[in-house]
């Protein structure tokens, strides 16, 4: 199942979102050494993980966690806003209707086909939630491999601008629209997921 | 031109692609633009015999292209390999620091300087479920490299690739997943056949002779391009030309 959470979920002691934070961490400060703060000595959060912050989580029934995307809304501070416009070449795309991807994460165990179907569901769910909250598109940065992939998607793609060396890899910021075409775009490249999005349930997120 | 027109232009460029002579066109002129000489959008499969969803174009050398073709070198390139190692972009010159060369590949990166490819820059593109593949940038020299070249090589190199990616999803389809058009009285006949009637009970339900019903039948077959009846059965079933609410009385 993809579950759509807001930040709080954390804080009230949700299980599946405190899996994702503990996820975080191992891939990106422990795989992917990447400084960034760390809770409790587990758990990744940073200062986007905010009343702002939606997250879309793909767990097993149990709470595992399997992948999850955030998404910050652009009005507010973001990440390529925040920390690297100089990756746009022009004006950093920002508005109502413009959501960031970001912390994009599989937990480390999954295998590769796992992962595919995973990313596969994720990008599926972005999309469909994009298209009930009138989002009409995504921002991103994405580096070495990543890039590919996220076009490799299907969805339309377009470079904010060029790619730079961050941290050892060629880093690149794109933009993603999202239209009722999307889903068709998605089948196409046969990356499309039958959809399990939902909220997650209010007894869920009440501890 | 902007840094940002430029790389739009590109992409927009990329995106209006239809077939492999656009894409091919595109890409040399972008290879130029950027001052490159040659390269090799490809797909890490066997070039003599490679499966039918690999994308691999090449605006490589003639003569080095056939060598590749009749040494196998596609099978222990030194550059194929470097790629399977690296998810970063690297410059052939640095391809000694990523794998340990054998001497044939040595040999390889060797005689490939006579064709023109001395030096290089190499955009691997690892997308799972997919073959490994790259996008190869060569020249004699990087003398004339444009500003932020690789930099660009690696937008080229990605939606070049996401290009090719989609015109051979498109090559693919029609074979595949197209249903076949079928007339209406084709429809009548194959229900009928699908209820297990004869050609000559066919003809005299539908007021046709037993010939033209069996003609009928015979068109739709050809159209599956299957060989069988029961073949043409099933498969009219599966896509729904005919459904079982139909044959079950």
């Amino acid at each position: 199942m993809t579950l759509i959470m807001k930040s709080d979920a954390y804080q009230r002691g949700n299980v599946i979102a405190a899996n994702m934070h503990r996820a975080r961490k191992r891939v990106f400060v422990d795989l992917l050494k990447w400084d960034l703060c760390v809770v409790d000595d587990e758990f990744e959060v940073d200062q986007f993980d905010n009343a702002g912050a939606i997250y879309l989580i793909s767990a097993e029934p149990d709470g595992t966690h399997r992948g999850s995307i955030r998404l910050l809304p652009t009005v507010c501070p973001h990440i390529l806003g925040t920390l690297f416009p100089d990756l746009c070449d022009g004006p950093v795309p920002t508005g109502p209707d413009i959501c960031e991807i970001t912390r994009g994460c599989f937990s480390p165990g999954i295998g590769a086909a796992e992962r595919q179907r995973v990313r596969n569901q994720l990008a599926t769910a972005a999309v469909e939630f994009a298209l009930v909250n009138d989002i009409h598109t995504f921002t991103c940065i994405a580096c070495g491999a990543l890039y590919s992939q996220i076009l490799a998607l299907g969805w339309i793609c377009e470079p904010l601008g060029l790619p730079r060396m961050i941290g050892g890899a060629m880093t690149g910021a794109l933009r993603i629209d999202v239209s009722r075409e999307t889903p068709r775009l998605l089948r196409e490249a046969g990356t499309y997921v039958q959809s399990t999005l939902e909220m997650a349930a209010p007894t869920l997120l009440a501890a | 031109m902007g840094k940002a027109n430029e790389l739009q232009d590109i992409v927009r460029l990329c995106n209006q692609a239809r077939t492999e002579e656009q894409l091919f066109a595109l890409l040399d002129e972008s290879t130029k633009r950027l001052g490159f000489e040659q390269f090799a959008l490809t797909h890490h499969v066997d070039l003599t015999g490679p499966p039918e969803d690999a994308i691999a174009l090449w605006s490589y050398d003639a003569g080095w292209e056939a060598t590749v073709m009749e040494q196998r070198y596609f099978l222990d390139d030194p550059i194929f390999a470097a790629t399977q190692k690296s998810a970063a972009g690297f410059l052939w010159s640095d391809v000694g620091r990523i794998i340990d060369m054998t001497d044939r590949q040595k040999e390889i990166l060797e005689k490939a300087r006579k064709f023109g490819l001395s030096e290089g820059y190499t955009v691997p593109v690892h997308v799972p479920g997919e073959h490994e593949g790259s996008c190869n940038f060569g020249a004699r020299s990087f003398d004339k490299l444009a500003p932020d070249a690789l930099a660009k090589a690696h937008v080229v190199g990605y939606f070049a690739f996401e290009a090719a990616r989609r015109i051979v999803r498109a090559r693919q389809l029609p074979g595949v997943n197209a249903i076949p058009d079928l007339t209406s009285r084709q429809l009548d006949c194959l229900t009928l056949v699908a209820m297990g009637k004869t050609d000559w009970e066919i003809g005299r339900i539908l007021g046709i002779s037993e010939g033209t019903a069996h003609e009928h039948i015979e068109a739709a077959r050809k159209r599956y391009g299957v060989a069988k009846r029961t073949q043409l059965i099933v498969r009219a079933l599966y896509d729904g030309q005919i459904s079982f609410s139909d044959i079950i009385h």
